[in-house]
């Protein structure tokens, strides 16, 4: 079994590894949604919005062959850039100070402002200070929850999603929702319950990324973007997607009419606004299957060599625990009792973005299965351990007086106990494991949450969706379940009645 | 060939602490092959860690021990000295059942210390009160996995001593039943077929019995008496005066960590000479 473990390993080790081409690796998380990156509605598979047709211009004006998509969490877009995981990063990522210091930023490649979203008929807001002593909704560590802040007397609230946030809004659990203009363009604008104002707050400029170190490629990325300013193809991208404004228009210098059909901004509306038909939804869920499924593969693989690795350390933490010598035994105590103490998800953040830090470069799978099984190693050791202990103390003293080792008691008579003992427990947190694996995509796997929380915002859908998504949860789960029993049976030391 | 009269387990000077708890107090024994000794005395007075003592599941602090050819001994300079390494010992030890937990920086238990208390215990062995059969193997199993693991024996071989031991407790029709069908008298039966495999010099017995029904006693006690006859030492903890009486070559009436006094049953029985060994066995009398 650990030879196997260690051929999977390997060839996802190497695999990552492959040697490299003339190919512009780039990061966004689709999960932000429309019209920055997303998911095609009607193909989920396709990546689409205006953030992506900038960056194939780019890649073409640079001459590579080819682009590589890589999926990671907003939050860990620049942690990843550091790790070197891609090239670039465009992902609506604000032009700030702070950032400057880690990363390289383009050229300002988008401005835009926030705008305020309160309920159709509701008269009483026309400003920031109409919101004082009142609920407003943003985005979570965005410019426009600053501004907000800035006010005084707002009561904000802040949020992953901007549908949750509108649909709160409607839901009269808040009163307003100060966003990004395209956001609020894409999300709220057709919606008739939603009244957008027209007054314009503050002001973002987004810049594409690059490695600290990678000068010359944010050189060229600035290069090109002046070079489609001035073709023309960028005022062409920005027009399809309906979002050119009166400061790019500065920025850019081009006052010229629109030309192009916002075709990109008509076709997204058109998905959105219209009532859709059972027999539509359900094929949008038809449509999202292969990728719900392959989501689902990645969960599970991912679980269950995770869980390999799991169950076999923490047999090893738990003999070490209760049979080994004091020094060791305080060891695995330590190591048990500060992992089981500490998020999963701070671990997996040092394990992927903490270890190329001293040097120690592995990738996403790596890093996943390490995070989750030296996680849940500790919890299994306990599990080991409670199993271990309930083997009667003769049984040892037994082996040993037969003149087996302690190894040779451990391995032949102890263990195989204790094991029978744990299965129920270890099914119990394969389940639990198998859906904590959602946590690996904050560094840059999609597996079956990532893929819900991307479909779900391209679809507007959150409940539909997320029944799917529980069910094929459920399913994942089940036959571990069923195989626990049939294992725990076959381990029973009473499947035959007494013949006494 | 050994010599009939020749020692074959001496004790000298065995002390043994439980942290401050002085257990075993200086005790010196020995026996000649081929004897059933029993060993017979108070709750706490010893005579269960005396026996744990000859087959190293306790580790000695002080004297020596020579059984079935091995010799081990520790002398710590003193009795103080040994207690104090015992002290220590018991504080850092977080599992008795390990033989050497906690001994891991005391001078004297080395490697070569614990490779001979590890081959003498191949040499001895040692039957429980609970039997202690391993639960998820049958009968078979049971009885040829030692042989199997620790002397790596032809697996025919082991299956047809393994037989052969388990005809001379009676239970080879039972070789491919589970622990949990079995008696207490079954299983401890095949327990002493089990420790027989590895064709020990010297068999220990724990309170062989005290764990069965009355009508059990008689066909655990049975075995033990053939096994004499064949010339196998043995040395019993019981609580069995009947069988004590019974069974033994000679009796020992252990007493606060000392052998108080040995002897011939009759000698024990009727003509104790030691005044606790008397007060002890006129419990028995009804």
């Amino acid at each position: 079994m650990m030879r196997i473990l260690i051929v999977i390993l390997l060839f996802a080790f190497f695999n990552n590894a492959i040697a490299e081409k003339k190919v512009l690796k780039w990061a966004a998380d689709a999960e932000s949604g429309a019209p920055f990156v997303f998911q095609d509605p009607r193909l989920p598979s396709k990546m689409i919005g205006f953030e992506v047709d900038i960056i194939k211009a780019i890649a073409e004006e640079l001459g590579y062959e080819n682009l590589e998509f890589i999926q990671n969490s907003w939050d860990g877009l620049i942690p990843g850039l550091e790790r070197k995981d891609y090239d670039l990063a465009i992902n609506g990522l604000e032009i700030t100070p702070d950032r400057a210091q880690v990363v390289n930023f383009s050229e300002a490649y988008f401005i835009t402002y926030e705008v305020l979203a309160v309920r159709a008929g509701d008269e009483s807001i026309k400003d920031l200070s109409d919101l004082i002593g009142r609920k407003a909704g943003t985005l979570k560590g965005s410019l426009a929850e600053r501004i907000l802040r800035d006010v005084g007397g707002i009561n904000v609230k802040t949020y992953e999603s901007e549908s949750n946030s509108y649909a709160d809004l409607r839901n009269k659990r808040i009163d307003a929702v100060l966003i990004d203009h395209p956001v609020a363009l894409y999300y709220a604008s057709w919606n008739p319950d939603i009244k957008i104002l027209d007054k314009k707050f503050g002001e973002v400029i987004y810049g594409i990324v690059s490695h600290k170190d990678n000068d010359e490629l944010i050189k060229e990325v600035n290069s090109a973007i002046s070079k489609l300013a001035t073709t023309g193809k960028l005022r062409e991208i920005y027009d399809k997607w309906n979002i050119w404004n009166d400061d790019m228009a500065r920025h850019f210098n081009d006052y010229s009419i629109t030309k192009t059909d916002a075709s990109g901004f008509k076709s997204f509306i058109k998905f959105q606004e219209r009532e859709i038909t059972w027999k539509e939804k359900i094929e949008r869920y038809l449509v999202s299957l292969p990728d719900l499924g392959a989501g689902a593969l990645t969960t599970l693989y991912l679980s269950i060599l995770a869980m390999i690795l799991a169950v076999l350390l923490g047999l090893i933490l738990a003999i070490l625990k209760v049979y080994g010598p004091r020094p060791v035994s305080i060891i695995s105590t330590t190591y048990i009792e500060i992992v089981r103490g500490t998020p999963l998800l701070i671990q997996l953040y040092l394990i992927y973005y903490g270890l190329p830090q001293i040097g120690i470069n592995i990738s996403p799978l790596i890093a996943g299965v390490l995070g989750l099984g030296l996680n849940y190693a500790a919890y299994e050791a306990e599990n080991y351990r409670a199993g271990l202990f309930s083997v009667p103390r003769g049984q040892l003293e037994a082996a040993i007086s037969l003149g087996m080792s302690r190894y040779q008691a451990l391995r032949h008579i102890i263990v195989p106990q204790a094991i029978r003992l744990v299965i129920p427990p270890v099914t119990n947190d394969f389940i639990s494991l198998l859906k904590d694996s959602s946590l690996v995509s904050v560094i840059t796997m999609v597996e079956l949450t990532k893929e819900y929380g991307r479909l779900a915002s391209t679809y507007y859908d959150h409940i539909g969706l997320g029944l799917i998504v529980a069910i094929i949860y459920l399913l994942l789960g089940l036959p571990f379940v069923k195989l626990s029993k049939i294992v725990e049976n076959k381990f029973s030391l009473n499947k035959k009645t007494s013949k006494k | 060939m050994v010599n009939n009269l020749e020692k074959i387990i001496e004790v000298k000077n065995l002390h043994k602490y439980y942290g401050k708890e002085h257990i075993l107090k200086g005790v010196n024994f020995e026996v000649e092959q081929g004897k059933l000794v029993s060993i017979i005395g108070r709750s706490g007075c010893g005579k269960t860690t005396f026996l744990r003592c000859l087959n190293s599941l306790e580790i000695l602090d002080q004297g020596s021990i020579k059984i079935a050819g091995i010799s081990i001994n520790r002398n710590e300079g003193s009795l103080q000295k040994a207690q104090e390494i015992a002290e220590n010992v018991a504080r850092i030890r977080t599992n008795v059942s390990m033989p050497f937990q906690g001994y891991e920086n005391v001078p004297g238990i080395d490697e070569d210390f614990q490779i001979k208390a590890h081959a003498l215990r191949s040499r001895v062995g040692m039957l429980f009160q609970s039997f202690n059969l391993f639960p998820h193997m049958n009968v078979l199993d049971n009885v040829t996995i030692a042989p199997m693991i620790v002397q790596k024996g032809d697996k025919e071989e082991v299956r047809l001593n393994a037989i052969r031991n388990l005809e001379k407790v009676g239970m080879e029709r039972y070789a491919d039943r589970m622990p949990y069908e079995l008696s207490g008298g079954q299983a401890q039966r095949v327990a002493i077929a089990r420790a027989l495999t590895l064709n020990p010099q010297v068999m220990l017995y724990d309170e062989p019995t005290s764990a069965l029904d009355p009508e059990l006693v008689d066909e655990v006690a049975q075995v033990m008496m053939n096994l004499n006859k064949e010339g196998m030492t043995q040395i019993v903890v019981t609580h069995s005066m009947h069988f004590a009486q019974k069974a033994s070559d000679l009796i020992v009436y252990m007493h606060e960590g000392e052998i108080a006094e040995m002897g011939t049953p009759d000698e024990i029985f009727f003509q104790a000479k030691n005044p606790h060994t008397r007060a002890y066995l006129k419990l028995f009398v009804d």
